[in-house]
């Protein structure tokens, strides 16, 4: 998933002079950038379903107002992914007026965003850039195809790395499906020919196989997925993967469809699969 | 989810009709679950259909089965449910494509 809004979560403490500072930052923040998202602990608590759609949909950052970190650990009980977090204990210590730790507040994670920006990526999947996803919109739904993969009819993809590859779930597959809560992986040293089952999941909608897009021994699972399913939902061609495979024979690759011809197909089964009508 | 026939869909390229992917259902084995027809409940793209008195499952709309998609054998108490050999498959498709 691309995550491109910034989702800032304040100290909820009223009584403490962290969250009074938290909610002044985020609320300057706003005023200086309206696409960030402002989050609301107590909507988390109550996981009410927008408030959790944002916070998994976007880049996070938690603002939190004492030792106690309670906005921290909401978002970890509620997403598996990393999120960028700042204490201000030291600046509500100052002796200084409200409007100055406030600001000093913002520049704290101004400049962390900043350095995050600047950083060599630590994952081994790159980020999203420009023109790395093809993309298609059917009413309301997007269809995301990452460039420079080999796409299975059964939506599956193919990422070759040197004389291995990697597999996992299309965006397509991940919409049609809904939300993932188990899977079932095969194990490493299993060997599966075209077609085959590597294991499957489940989800709020469905029970499915992991059919496999090539012959291959599984040399490498992603173990994340079986405490955090939702990765495939979350991001499916980074970290959602499902196997590292070593191929029996890399010329296979030619039965499936390149980027741009998945696209095609994806857009009429999700005419089908969705019974949304392609916009024109 | 799918309400569409796969008829006049492709797969890998090759007409679905073309593709002989659809399960067959053991008549001996099968009791339609004792009426709950578990496949049918399960397979969200409509192949089965159900028969009454005695309770029975049919394949109803063959090219709508997944090709190379087994999840339904693993549901049917009874195992009463056979597809055909995959590679068996892969090599029909792969000779369609090459014509």
């Amino acid at each position: 998933m691309f995550l491109s809004a910034k989702y800032v979560l304040p100290c909820a403490g009223y009584d403490r002079p962290g969250g009074k500072v938290s909610r002044l930052a985020v609320d300057l923040m706003q005023s200086m950038d309206s696409t960030i998202i402002i989050g609301s602990i107590g909507a988390l608590a109550a996981e009410r379903p927008v408030e959790i759609k944002d916070l998994r949909s976007s880049n996070v950052t938690c603002i939190d107002g004492c030792s106690m970190k309670c906005a921290s650990k909401m978002v970890e009980k509620h997403s598996a992914r990393e999120f960028d977090s700042v204490e201000v204990t030291k600046i509500t210590d100052l002796d200084k007026s409200i409007d100055e730790k406030t600001r000093a507040v913002v520049d704290m994670i101004l400049q962390l965003w900043d350095a995050t920006s600047a950083a060599i990526p630590k994952t081994i999947e790159p980020e999203p850039k420009g023109d790395e996803y093809l993309t298609e919109m059917i009413d309301k739904f997007i269809l995301r195809v990452k460039n420079g993969l080999f796409y299975s009819d059964n939506d599956f993809w193919v990422q070759q790395e040197g004389e291995l590859t990697r597999i996992g779930a299309t965006d397509l597959l991940q919409q049609m499906v809904s939300d993932i809560y188990f899977i079932d992986l095969t194990d490493v040293g299993t060997h599966a020919d075209f077609g085959d089952e590597l294991g499957s999941f489940e989800s709020t909608k469905i029970a499915m196989e992991i059919i496999s897009p090539l012959s291959g021994t599984v040399i490498e699972k992603n173990t994340k997925l079986e405490d955090s399913p939702e990765l495939i939902n979350e991001d499916p061609y980074g970290k959602g993967w499902l196997y590292i495979i070593r191929p029996d024979d890399i010329s296979e690759l030619d039965l499936l469809k390149t980027a741009n011809e998945y696209l095609g197909y994806g857009v009429e089964k999700a005419k089908h699969e969705l019974g949304k009508k392609v916009s024109e | 989810m799918s309400n569409k026939g796969g008829v006049g869909s492709t797969f890998m390229g090759v007409a679905r009709e073309t593709i002989p992917w659809w399960p067959e259902v053991d008549s001996d084995k099968c009791d339609g679950c004792a009426g709950e027809f578990d496949c049918l409940k399960f397979c969200p793209h409509l192949v089965y259909k159900s028969l009454d008195n005695p309770p029975l499952i049919e394949v109803e709309n063959k090219y709508n089965c997944v090709v190379f998609c087994k999840a339904c054998q693993k549901m049917c108490p009874k195992d009463a449910l056979s597809f055909p050999n995959k590679s068996d498959i892969l090599r029909i498709i792969k000779e369609a494509r090459s014509t």
